[in-house]
């Protein structure tokens, strides 16, 4: 089973002030910014482990992009409506060995932090990656990884083998 | 590494860091303005006497947010602002691009809405003929808006004009 959530303004408050405050609006023409979970549990989300693997001082930043990537995000798409092209674009593009058509992964760049991600089906837009970088170049162990998540993502869609959590 | 264990470990780091937060949604909610707003990036730099550079810094929240910067993106495209507190629990005040949307989702779920009803603007239609039966909403209406609940008891008193107290 793939895991999958859907992350939401509420999730960058600490738990004290998430516990007492009213939900974030949702719209429904948001895009779901969504990570591929370890587990049944959100918490368990993919993209914290990538935050928690920055050096220290990248930390703090990464949280912070990612933040303001989903609020900006949930105000639907384009992202490039709200981003300029410098912020947002097309990084990666690679032939899907599950969907065998040519699949492009995205990336949003905020200071030396960058996010890339993909857009799935139903408004999904997963993200692939969080990395910290001081130049625009990918390296290849990079742009593998992002081939190996989208293509782990094509291949349990195709399956139904995706399980969102809440 | 979970959402929780992470957001404690840079809350230690990093006690101002839900300050930093609140200033990162405020500069999300700005770029959504300027977006919603249909204005360029170029063009607000223009009118604002700002470099294209500092536009974008504002908007992805880099820069030093003043309310000095907010009042002025806000009068760039002809609005005004106001800084709203509430109580944790309360219902976030919406704004303006979210209260169209909130409106539409909720006529979605409205199923036994009213065929004399606009199902776009939710008030009665001037078209149709109107009888005193026909003020008074029925069903399961409600929504909250500025953190005023709005629904069939108290519908009469909100639309209608109320003389300013001297």
């Amino acid at each position: 089973m793939y895991f999958l959530t859907e992350l939401n303004a509420d999730d960058f408050l600490p738990d004290s002030e998430r516990a007492n405050s009213s939900p974030a609006l949702l719209a429904a023409k948001r895009c779901r910014v969504s990570s591929r979970c370890a587990t049944k549990d959100r918490d368990s989300a993919g993209v914290w482990t990538q935050i928690q693997a920055l050096k220290a001082n990248d930390q703090a930043a990464g949280f912070k992009s990612l933040a303001y990537f989903v609020q900006i995000a949930q105000n639907g798409p384009p992202l490039t409506r709200h981003l300029d092209k410098k912020q947002v674009h097309e990084a990666h593009e690679f032939v899907s060995v599950v969907s065998g058509k040519l699949e492009k992964v995205w990336r949003y760049r905020r200071g030396d932090i960058r996010i890339l991600f993909y857009y799935g089906n139903r408004a999904v837009l997963l993200l692939v990656d969080l990395l910290a970088k001081r130049s625009d170049k990918l390296e290849p162990a990079v742009l593998n990884s992002a081939e190996m998540a989208v293509n782990a993502y094509l291949s349990a869609t195709k399956s139904n083998a995706v399980l969102l959590v809440d | 590494m979970s959402r929780k264990a992470l957001l404690a470990g840079l809350m230690e780091q990093n006690p101002g860091l839900p300050g930093e937060l609140a200033k990162v949604a405020v500069a999300a909610d700005l770029a959504i303005l300027v977006a919603e707003s249909g204005i360029s990036r170029s063009d607000l730099a223009k009118k604002l006497g700002w470099t294209r550079a500092r536009v974008s810094q504002v908007l992805s929240g880099q820069g030093n947010l003043t309310i000095e910067t907010m009042h002025a993106v806000a009068k760039a495209v002809g609005l005004s602002f106001d800084v709203v507190f509430r109580k944790p629990a309360a219902a976030r005040a919406l704004q303006p691009w979210q209260q169209k949307s909130t409106l539409q989702l909720q006529m979605i779920d409205e199923a036994d809405l009213p065929s004399w009803m606009s199902r776009k603007t939710m008030t009665p239609m001037r078209t149709q003929k109107q009888t005193p039966k026909h003020r008074q909403l029925t069903g399961a209406h409600e929504f909250v808006m500025r953190g005023m609940t709005f629904n069939s008891s108290n519908y009469d008193f909100m639309s209608g004009e109320v003389a300013c107290a001297a």
